[in-house]
């Protein structure tokens, strides 16, 4: 196996008594797009903070290209192009001057830097608008700018914290495109943070979800899926106060895998659901507890994290 | 320390592209030294008619030299206002994940800071000029008040660059700063004579690196080279710079978030 990009040992960091990690594993190959996938509060951000060196870990291990983040955090900084979940680009300059000034602090020389720039600017689509004072730019072109920086010394690892994050779906979309293109052409590794089911689901080659500080889950998307086990059936009651009775009889039906309560609705794993919709039926009228709305459809991310944590990534 | 200078003029050419779009701030950091001039001069005209101020000259070529210190007193510590906002869009953040050295934040303002002052030194030197004021030393004389200004300049970019890094809050940063500048301007020989001020004035005056900036530009303008005075500017300056050299060389070895 190729040595990893990044490595992360029982990382722990704490802001006075939140434990915003707790105890995090991750590991990061060179090649692949690795999503963090996590809800709010996770613990997404201050990981990747550690590990571009911003703030120092309480415990554990980080290394990123085989350099330990506390000993040698220059050498870091220098395989990595970081990304901030917010806009972090400089208002008052034009975006050509923004990816100037940047290129400069990684000491690229002036006739690289040039064409570098002219380069990211074409796959940002920014081309155009190169010359104008960013603070006029929307959200999403300020954003593109953002990645285009993070990319201006073709670092060895792109971390995108959120990168999609308050976009419109167009951009959202054209990001998307560009992480993969570079994915492509340059084999560039990268490691994306998301709250996004379907962002993780179609950008990533390995998902790694967490919560409140801990790894709960991990793999290809394909396979945590798999995981989950046949189809996702979920009931929605007219009184949710009747849902126990419904939740017992279901469970002792042979074909369903997993069956719990979350969100208002009981969520129910099965093989063959098919069969099983018209047995829910007759249940609920036997019970008669009426059923509002009854949906079926493939598991999705979403369906991983709640096997994982008993709780939905979004609520509604 | 190429690497840090490389770095460190990328982020000058930054503080010039955003000066650059802002014609009021070209404007405005223009003609205040001006205004100044105008006003002192004009404020205080009879107070040369007090006993005790130095006779034969009139109070505009008097103020001369307390009015470029002062501009180089406000320019030094509004310096590190912009780092502020760079705290909060991120900006800071950014620079932090890269690379670079994190002295070239402070120096790439500095370079920026020892610009703006040199020039308006040399404007208000120049509109002294026109409304009749002649520097004794002549030429070399305004290359040393140039020199003057500079040295001190840089020390009080430091004592800003200091605050910003440390301070979270804007209310604080400003209320500092006022706090600091007050003191700096007016226990020195700035607006008269130190011989026509109180004695404990005149002691803390002493003391303030400003006095002295103030005394040998002034020595320059009114009756020229006074190589004792230049000295013991010169000294006072040097120390001043590295004491807070010293200070934000601490600050920065620290976390910066
Ligand atoms: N600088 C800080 N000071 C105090 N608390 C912090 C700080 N940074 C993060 N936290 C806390 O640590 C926890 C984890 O935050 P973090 O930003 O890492 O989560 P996240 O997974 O990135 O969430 P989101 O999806 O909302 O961006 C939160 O409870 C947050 O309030
Ligand atoms: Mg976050």
């Amino acid at each position: 196996m190729t040595e990893p990009l990044v490595v992360v040992r029982s990382l722990v960091k704490s802001f006075g008594p939140v434990r915003a990690v707790d105890g995090l594993d991750l590991t990061v190959f060179p090649g692949e797009i690795l999503g963090l996938l996590g809800p709010n509060g996770a613990g997404k951000t201050t990981t990747i903070r550690v590990l571009v060196t911003l703030v120092a870990p309480d415990a554990g291990q980080v290394t990123v290209a085989g350099h330990d983040v506390s000993r040698s955090p220059r050498d870091v900084r220098r395989a990595i192009g970081y990304v901030r979940q917010e806009i972090s680009v400089d208002p008052y300059l034009s975006a050509r001057e923004n990816l100037w000034v940047y290129g400069r602090l990684f000491h690229i020389p002036g006739p690289t830097l040039k064409s570098r720039i002219e380069e990211l600017l074409t796959l940002v689509e920014l081309s155009d608008r190169a010359n104008e004072r960013v603070r006029q730019f929307s959200g999403g072109m300020k954003k593109r700018l953002d990645i285009a920086c993070g990319l201006m010394h073709r670092p060895r690892l792109l971390i995108l914290d959120e990168p999609t994050l308050g976009v419109d779906v167009q951009t959202r979309h054209r990001i998307w495109d560009y992480v993969r293109l570079l994915w492509e052409r340059e084999g560039i590794t990268v490691l994306l943070a998301t709250n996004y089911l379907d962002e993780a689901d179609r950008l990533s080659s390995r998902v790694v979800i967490v919560d409140r500080g801990k790894v709960v889950a991990s793999g290809t998307p394909e396979a945590l899926k798999a995981e989950v086990g046949g189809d996702v059936i979920s009931v929605r009651l007219a009184s949710e106060s009747s849902g126990e009775g419904l939740l017992e009889r279901l469970r002792a039906m042979p074909q369903v895998g997993h069956a719990f309560i979350a969100g208002g609705q009981i969520h129910i794993h099965a093989s063959h659901s098919e069969k099983l919709i018209p047995e829910i039926m007759r249940a609920a009228a036997d019970l008669r507890v009426a059923i509002e709305e009854l949906a079926y459809r493939k598991p999705s991310l979403d369906e991983v994290f709640l096997q994982h944590t008993g709780r939905q990534l979004r609520e509604g | 320390m190429t690497g840090l200078l490389i770095e460190a003029r990328a982020l000058t050419m930054r503080w010039f592209w955003h000066l650059k779009r802002e014609p009021y701030n070209i404007f405005f950091t223009l003609t205040q030294p001006m205004i100044w001039l105008l006003l002192f001069g004009n404020l205080f005209e009879r107070a040369r008619e007090m006993p005790g101020f130095p006779s034969g000259t009139d109070y505009l070529t008097f103020m001369t030299a307390g009015v470029v210190v002062m501009t180089v007193l406000g320019n030094g510590m509004a310096g590190g206002i912009p780092l502020l906002f760079d705290r909060e869009n991120g900006f800071l953040e950014k620079v932090l994940a890269t690379p670079a050295n994190r002295g070239s934040i402070l120096l790439g303002r500095i370079f920026y800071i020892v610009a703006m002052t040199l020039a308006q030194t040399l404007l208000m030197l120049a509109v002294a000029y026109l409304m009749g004021v002649r520097v004794r030393a002549g030429l070399p004389g305004v290359g040393m008040i140039l020199l003057i200004s500079l040295l001190f300049t840089i020390g009080l970019a430091v004592v800003s660059l200091t605050l910003a890094f440390s301070l979270r809050e804007h209310g604080s940063f400003f209320a500092i700063i006022g706090v600091l500048s007050l003191p700096l301007f007016f226990l020195s020989s700035a607006l008269i004579p130190l011989n026509l001020v109180p004695n404990w004035m005149r002691a803390a005056a002493m003391l303030n690196p400003m006095t002295h900036a103030i005394d040998a530009s002034r020595s320059l303008i009114l009756s020229g080279w006074d190589w004792r005075l230049l000295g013991r500017a010169f000294g006072y300056i040097a120390a001043f710079d590295l004491a807070m050299f010293a200070l934000c060389y601490r600050r920065l070895t620290r976390p910066l978030l």
